[in-house]
């Protein structure tokens, strides 16, 4: 579907030893909130991107701010649109 | 100014004059082997697009496992066509691990020739932090590659 799916092998790492490599070192899984969400489509990319939420105790002044984040973004098409292609808003 | 898409128009009249070799051979340059290309990543402050004519280290993003210059993008497909429509599309995705930086645009270049320009290719500003970054190709076929000719 997407260059998510088709590189996920870094998720799959991160299971097999549960520690995630972030800003503060690397943190076990069970501390991270984990969310994927699709940030862009137009008709030139698809734009995902991965955010990890420290809410562990370990470093109470990080908890709930961004840790690390992936993004992916897969390229639809390599050509810039024509004006006439371009959407109106 | 800000970061633009487009083929560069230096890379058009290049191609003119046999400079690129996408292909495994060259019966113009007498290579057999196709030319090295890289993909750089800009900040959105850099104004990347289809008048820059060559590689640039200005406005280009820094950051841990970065190297200044980017990142080489896997050939084995050759250039072909369909209808009226040559093209040509990396094989493989390019990508960096556990970077830190912000970017909104990438510049396909020719190393093997003097870091000629051939394209850039923009999206919205994507932070990284401490993260992977993963630029996946289109579909290698006319209408969607990287690079089309029609």
């Amino acid at each position: 579907m997407n260059g998510l799916t088709a590189t996920g092998g870094v998720m799959g790492s991160e299971v097999v030893d549960s520690y995630v490599t972030t800003t503060l070192g690397n943190i076990r899984q069970a501390d991270l909130r984990i969310t994927v969400e699709q940030k862009e489509e137009n008709v030139n990319v698809w734009v995902w991107v991965r955010e990890c939420f420290y809410i562990g105790t370990e470093f109470p002044e990080a908890v709930e701010t961004i840790v690390r984040r992936d993004v992916w973004v897969t390229m639809k098409t390599g050509q810039a649109p024509t004006q006439a292609e371009v959407p109106k808003t | 100014m800000a970061n633009s898409a487009g083929l560069c128009t230096s890379f058009k009249v290049e191609l003119m004059v046999a400079d690129h070799n996408f292909g495994v051979s060259s019966a113009t340059r007498g290579s057999t082997a196709a030319d090295t290309f890289k993909m750089a990543l800009y900040q959105t402050t850099a104004t990347i697009g289809p008048s820059t004519t060559v590689y640039t280290a200005s406005g280009e993003v820094s950051s841990a496992n970065y190297t200044a210059g980017g990142a080489t993008v896997t050939n084995a497909t050759v250039p072909t066509s369909s209808g009226t429509t040559a093209y040509w599309t990396p094989s493989a995705s390019v990508s960096w691990t556990t970077v830190t930086f912000t970017t909104d645009c990438a510049l396909l270049y020719n190393s093997s020739r003097s870091n000629k320009a051939v394209g850039s290719y923009t999206f919205s500003s994507q932070t990284v932090t401490a993260g992977n970054f993963t630029l996946t190709m289109p579909v290698n076929a006319a209408g969607t590659a990287l690079i089309q000719i029609a």
